[in-house]
């Protein structure tokens, strides 16, 4: 984990958690001291800027034009030869934490795109024409695409000259999808670059050029589109990088060798905190490469004697069609949970199948290679996705040894077609992931923590449970409630789980994350507890174009800086927000519940909104009607959540959030989360009319 | 199964009359007399709560439908005449179908003995036809008004031979040129071909008709012979006395060979430099059409056709899929990746839409039918559509058929991919079998022509890849012809067979030969496209003018003169920026886009561009694009934003004549180049000089221009 650095900017006097928006520049050769300026709302007069860079950060007075509580710079002075790679920075002051932006550190000289300088002309280097030169030396050139465009830089090479290019965008905190093409001097396109092996969506090519002259290099999104966080940085040089990553990953703890195609290198995982660490080549100006980080006894590839459980096996499908078997002793009614690690990792291309077969060859069970519930929208591009498979086994009468097998759903296979293969006794198990990436409690008042458990073979009751909260901090909410016994299918059990805390008037909070375990009881009666990841952050990613938008994208994030909820507190809410189960009526087809909600505002002028936006995680059916104020009292009304026959007698979570405007900015405002429960309807009732599509 | 309905009491009776079995003998007189006929009891729901197989096509459905339909209360075996099957059709009791033969004919003769005998169902292996012949093979009329009796036979399963003209359906594929009668009677009624096709049974075979112009005075002139083009189509047209237009001139060759080739009109320069390249006419073209396949728009105009065909949209593959796959095909055509290898890299092709993006061909008709079916219509030319729920009316395909090449695609699986938008395209390894609607039995893959060197076909998920050995074969009869008549018919406006995508017995070609030297030269030099191209683009026959003589003015069918075709949609955009100097400007992609490198129909959706005939890339067929000039099309050209904007860009053509203090001659000159190819006459430049000096220069030099885009000499190509 790395560890942020506070640095005192002054004093503060904002009334709202800052937020940026953008880092000037986004990166910073390393070993060099460099000017960063971070633009946004609120970063005034005493903020701290949290970064893991390890450097100092002397404040700067903003240059002309940069008005103060927009804009911050700071002279940064690196301590030591800081490493190549991506470092968070965000803002803390008085008023709240700030989401996080990515800065680089590379390895060459950095060059920035002339047109994306202040003042720059838009589109002046779009074309072969207008191209921007770039030296002939190794740089890291700092771009951005400004919606649909090209930017085209133009460089001189000598015969036989070989070049790598290559860009940092996704992996750099960019929601550009970036293409590089590399074309000759009469515009043929030589060598082109979309999605390389191991850089997730990012491009490398490498040219050898075959004559002396002057050569193009094109940069655009892959989908032309307009972003947020739309830069990038290319990289070009004759340098060497990853071609591989084998195995993918260690046990904590222990020293493990990986072939990163060029050399081997050492990863020392005694020390990683989180599932993921990274590795890199000595001294190489690429971003390093993500290296999981597992709890089993390991082993490699050739395996030929019976797996020994718990194990994770690392191996690779070398080659087009091959498939990996393993071969393990068993007893009828042993459990299992079989896990594949592959293509999330982004370090290998393989979409994995598990499967189970009996002695006698015959498929007792697969996983990868289901087909996907029927989507009426699939016929046109469908935004769903898929990751690696699992498969929870319980091995029938009869069987006395099993094989699992590993392969491609599409037979291919080579290098970048590694896993992990990961093998325990186990019947009932889950993931959790704390999905609100950072939280500014209010004080005196209340903030929502979304929780996302993925359930892999556990389908019972789950709590989530703080497990650090500080005084003068109310925890609330967290149930989830059991699965209908239907819905066991793999991937498809991911599970929501709305808190909330509220804090006291006046505490004070330190830096320390705040940490959650989902917890459950499986059918021995022993507790399942898993403590949930943090998301790290979040970084929109727009698949919006004008017209004919499909591809809908997903937020970057960064559960690999291994943090969990950083929290702070914020300024009093100018309103407080209840919620009350007033009546619960059973009705033909279910059960009707009367909720009130009530404002408090701390200025009696506070206008208050005439309805609240409702949350009900996990109820099926979930109708809400009748929202009504009060005739007499606008600061109060009442809403109807109603149930049906396909809705599961269980306990819930509700929450409520109302929108205001205070100060001139729309703030949102959250209730405590309460429980309510539903009970069972008759079994003749349910019987009556039950749809048979059931709940899900 | 087939009922054995024969009673002993008919056993006298039976040895009176010939045999009559439903096979040989009822059914085609339920075809004859329409009672299979779509319209009536062969409806895809029959009539009036009876059905029967469509045009007769499945003669044991018939049959079974005849004897259980109504509880078999369909005959009286002990008094045929009292049998509904009789009285409906002859009207003795109402029927809504109305009369369809009389009691004293032979048809009702036919079925009441049939019926007397018991309805027996007959022996396909003797009583089913094997083959049919006519006479004659083909009609040639010296001049309209003459006609020619067709007579049609039938040969069975066990050798015996009958004139079936009477129970036959003969259809003129061009009832103007030459109509038939019920009796099979053919009458010329006008200069032209045309085709008759013969059906009985199942069977099909067709009698071309010539019928020649009459006019004296016919003497043949040779024109130059550029290739084996030429030689093929003056054949014809010396039978068939039309003398081909000469040459176009230089001018009109240029505009022609640019649009066809790259999909852009001549730059004022590009007139200039070639009109004045003295080099023998021959070769100064032939290097023309070198120069223009290598640009980089030739690859950007194909790239456009091949999406339109393969249905390259966002609609179906995500932005990212469709920008993926236009790349693919991009790289296919600038690399002129022999037709064959693109063909088997789509079809065999799986893994990721983003990484292995030809496997996007697999997202866009998703399910193993619609596959077979866009794959058979725009490899092979061949329309399968009408099969999946009969045997094909007007061809030799079978329901069988279909579902056995759906059989080859029934393993394609897909499957979300990691990536949002991404998916990936596999081999189901179990559950894939395609299953017959009528009986749910699995049906193997099996190819729709036997292989002259037999594919062998694993019966396992893989089984695609034999599809693709087999379909992409120089053996192949239909996949060769099928591209060579397409890429005819785009420099021709339309193909050797027509439709391009609709290639059947019916519809044959104009010029077989001709067809078959293409395919033969295409095979030969390995599916090399730019070879054909240039072959075509080198032919006399494309060079020819438009304008006819007495011979050839209405001749539109055997290419002895060029035809105006209206350019297509992105041509035009295009054209109309090159002709003002404007950049063009699309949303959501880089400036200078043109509308040829956009990457599908949803850039610039419901606005000029799809006005003008853009498709939608909804259909595989290459009827969606549209090169009508209709109403809406006139208006917007006379009032739209697109030409008025373009004319008067502020960095526009005129912008830098008026600039640049160009004379009034000069201007009209250039204007003339830009939009037409060719330097104006003496009188069009005079009208044109004194338009200039009647008011403000650089309004009526955009008035100019503004006319010359309106005019068919800008929209059409000549």
């Amino acid at each position: 984990m790395k560890r942020f650095l506070p640095l005192a900017l002054g004093a503060a006097l904002s009334a709202a958690p800052p937020v940026i928006n953008e880092l000037q520049p986004r990166g910073a050769q390393k070993g060099r001291p460099f000017t960063l300026t971070i633009a946004g709302q609120n970063l005034g007069e005493g903020a701290v800027l949290l970064s893991s860079l390890p450097a100092t950060f002397t404040p700067l007075t903003p240059a002309n034009g940069m008005s103060p509580g927009k804009y911050a710079s700071f002279l940064v002075e690196p301590k030591g030869d800081l490493e190549v790679g991506v470092y968070p920075v965000r803002v803390q002051s008085a008023d709240g934490l700030s989401n996080i932006l990515l800065f680089s550190v590379g390895a060459f000289p950095e060059v920035s795109e002339e047109e994306s300088q202040p003042g720059g002309l838009p589109h002046s280097n779009d074309s072969i024409e207008k191209a921007q030169s770039l030296p002939s030396t190794a740089i890291t050139l700092n771009g951005s695409l400004r919606g649909p465009e090209r930017d085209v830089y133009r460089l001189q090479v000598k015969a036989g000259e070989r070049r790598v290019f290559e860009i940092d965008a996704r992996r750099a905190g960019s929601a550009v999808d970036p293409v590089i093409r590399v074309l000759d001097s009469n515009g043929k396109q030589i060598a082109r670059s979309e999605d390389a092996p191991m850089l997730q969506l990012d491009p490398r090519v490498e040219v050898t050029f075959p004559a002396a002259g002057y050569y193009y290099v094109e940069i655009h999104d892959a989908r032309f589109s307009s972003q947020a966080q739309n830069f990038y940085r290319l990289k070009t040089g004759a340098y060497t990088y990853p071609t591989e990553v084998f195995p993918l990953g260690g046990q904590r703890g222990k020293q493990v060798e990986i072939s990163l195609g060029p050399s081997r290198v050492k990863a020392d995982l005694s020390k990683a905190h989180g599932a993921q660490t990274t590795v890199n080549l000595p001294d190489s100006p690429a971003l390093p490469l993500p290296l999981a980080v597992g709890e089993y006894p390991e082993i490699s590839e050739p395996v030929s004697a019976p797996l020994s459980l718990p194990v994770t096996v690392n191996a690779r499908i070398s080659k087009p069609a091959e498939i990996d078997s393993y071969k393990l002793a068993v007893q009828p009614g042993d459990e299992y949970i079989f896990e594949l690690q592959a293509r999330e990792l982004g370090t290998s291309k393989l979409m994995g199948v598990l499967s189970i077969l009996d002695g006698a060859g015959k498929r007792l069970a697969s996983a990868g290679d289901t087909a996907f519930a029927v989507d009426l929208f699939a016929v046109q591009a469908s935004s769903r996705t898929a990751g690696d498979p699992f498969l929870n086994f319980k091995v029938p009468e009869g069987v006395r040894e099993i094989t699992v097998t590993v392969e491609d759903l599409a037979r291919r296979g080579g290098t970048h077609y590694a896993y992990r293969l990961h093998a325990s006794r186990a019947a009932e198990d889950m993931q959790a992931m704390i999905v609100t990436p950072m939280l500014n409690i209010p004080a005196g008042g209340t903030a929502l923590v979304n929780l996302s458990v993925d359930r892999r073979g556990y389908a019972g009751p789950l709590t989530i449970k703080a497990l650090n909260l500080p005084k003068g901090l109310r925890f609330s909410g967290g149930t989830i409630p059991p699965d209908p016994p239907e819905s066991l299918t793999p991937r498809l059990g991911a599970r929501r789980a709305l808190v909330s805390l509220t804090a006291d008037e006046n505490i004070a909070l330190d830096t320390a994350d705040l940490a959650f375990a989902a917890v459950g009881t499986d059918a021995a009666g022993q507790p399942i507890e898993r403590r949930a990841r943090g998301i790290g952050y979040t970084i929109g990613v727009n698949g919006a174009t004008a017209q004919g938008v499909v591809d809908r994208q997903r937020p970057l994030t960064g559960a690999w800086l291994g943090r969990e909820l950083p929290v702070a507190m914020a300024p009093a809410a100018p309103a407080h927000l209840a919620l009350q189960l007033e009546k619960t009526d059973k009705k033909e087809s279910g059960y009707e519940f009367l909720f009130r909600w009530t404002w408090k505002p701390r200025n009696a002028m506070q206008a208050v909104p005439p309805n609240v936006s409702v949350d009900v995680p996990n109820f099926a059916d979930l109708r809400i009607i009748g929202m009504t104020v009060d005739a007499k009292d606008k600061n109060t009304g009442t809403f109807l959540v109603t149930s049906t026959r396909n809705t599961l007698p269980a306990r819930y979570d509700i929450g409520i959030t109302g929108r205001l405007m205070a100060d001139g900015l729309q703030q949102e405002i959250y209730s405590e989360v309460q429980q309510f429960t539903l009970p069972a309807l008759d079994p003749e009732e349910k019987n009556a009319n039950a749809s048979p599509t059931a709940a899900r | 199964m087939r009922p054995l309905l024969l009673l002993a009491s008919f056993g006298a009776l039976a040895a009176q009359t010939p045999p009559v079995t439903f096979l040989r003998d009822v059914s085609p007189v339920l075809n004859k007399a329409g009672c299979t006929s779509g319209p009536c009891h062969g409806a895809a729901k029959g009539k009036n709560g009876f059905k029967l197989s469509l045009r007769g096509y499945d003669p044991q459905f018939d049959y079974e439908a005849l004897l259980y339909d109504l509880s078999g209360r369909r005959f009286n075996r002990a008094d045929p005449g009292r049998s509904l099957m009789l009285a409906k059709p002859t009207q003795q009791v109402p029927h809504g179908g109305g009369l369809r033969f009389e009691k004293d004919s032979a048809y009702y003769k036919i079925i009441y003995d049939w019926i007397a005998q018991g309805v027996p169902y007959g022996d396909a292996a003797k009583d089913s036809v094997a083959a049919i012949a006519v006479e004659p093979k083909e009609i040639a009329m010296p001049r309209p008004g003459e006609s020619a009796q067709v007579k049609v036979i039938a040969t069975f399963q066990d050798g015996k031979t009958r004139d079936v003209t009477r129970e036959s359906t003969v259809e003129s594929n061009i009832p103007d040129v030459a109509k038939v009668d019920a009796a099979a009677k053919v009458s010329g009624e006008r200069v032209g071909e045309a085709t008759m096709l013969v059906r009985y049974q199942g069977r099909l075979t067709t009698i071309p008709v010539t019928i020649l112009n009459p006019k004296p005075g016919f003497a043949w002139k040779a024109l130059p012979q550029n290739n084996y083009i030429d030689t093929h189509i003056d054949a014809k047209l010396q039978k068939l006395h039309i003398q081909p237009s000469p040459l176009a001139d230089d001018a009109t060759f240029l505009r022609r060979v640019m649009l066809d080739l790259t999909g852009q009109v001549p730059t004022p320069d590009e007139v200039r430099a070639f009109l004045a390249d003295a080099t023998p006419q021959k070769t100064k073209r032939a290097r023309l059409i070198d120069k223009l396949i290598a640009r980089p728009a030739y690859t950007d105009y194909w790239t456009v056709k091949w999406g339109d065909l393969l249905q390259s949209s966002r609609k179906y593959l995500g932005e990212k899929g469709t920008f993926a796959f236009r790349e693919w095909i991009h790289d296919s055509i600038a690399a002129n990746k022999p037709y064959d290898r693109m063909v088997r890299e789509l079809l065999t092709s799986r893994g990721s839409s983003y990484e292995d993006p030809a496997a996007n061909f697999y997202r866009i008709t998703r399910e193993p039918k619609p596959t077979m079916e866009k794959t058979t219509q725009v490899f092979l030319g061949v329309r399968m559509v009408c099969a999946q729920c009969h045997d094909h009316p007007f061809e030799r395909w079978t329901q069988n058929q279909y579902y056995q090449m759906s059989a080859f695609f029934s393993a394609v699986g897909l499957r979300p991919g990691y990536e949002v938008g991404e998916e990936i395209i596999y081999d189901q390894r179990r559950d894939y079998e395609m299953k017959h609607p009528k009986d749910s039995r699995v049906v193997a893959p099996e190819f729709l022509v036997a292989s002259a060197t037999p594919v062998p076909i694993p019966n396992d998920d893989r089984r695609r890849d034999a599809l693709a050995n087999w379909l992409a074969s120089k053996q192949n009869p239909f996949f060769a012809k099928a591209i060579s008549n397409r890429i005819w018919s785009y420099f021709f406006g339309k193909g050797i067979i027509d439709p391009v995508d609709d290639i059947r017995a019916s519809n044959p070609p104009v010029n077989p030969a001709l067809l078959d030297a293409l395919t033969k030269d295409l095979t030969d030099h390995n599916f090399d496209l730019q070879h054909l191209m240039r072959v075509i683009a080198n032919s006399r026959a494309y060079q020819t003018s438009i304008v006819t003589n007495e011979w050839n003015e209405k001749d539109g069918d055997n290419f002895s003169h060029a035809i105006p075709r209206r350019m297509g949609a992105e041509a035009l955009m295009d054209a109309v920026d090159s002709a003002a100097g404007a950049r063009p400007h699309f949303p959501e992609v880089p400036e200078d886009t043109t509308a040829a490198q956009l990457p599908d129909p949803h850039v610039g959706k419901d606005g000029f561009l799809d006005l003008f005939g853009r498709p939608a890339r909804e259909s595989a067929c290459e009827c969606e694009r549209r090169t009508d000039l209709s109403l809406p099309q006139a208006l917007n050209l006379v009032n739209g934003g697109t030409i008025s904007d373009a004319v008067a860009d502020s960095k526009g053509r005129i912008a830098k004549l008026i600039l640049a203090g160009k004379s009034d001659a000069a201007i009209v000159e250039e204007l003339y180049l830009a939009a037409l190819s060719r330097v104006p006459d003496k009188a069009e430049s005079e009208r044109g000089q004194k338009y200039l000096a009647g008011g403000p220069r650089a309004v009526r030099s955009q008035d100019l221009l503004w006319a010359l885009l309106n005019s068919k000499g800008f929209l059409y190509i000549y």
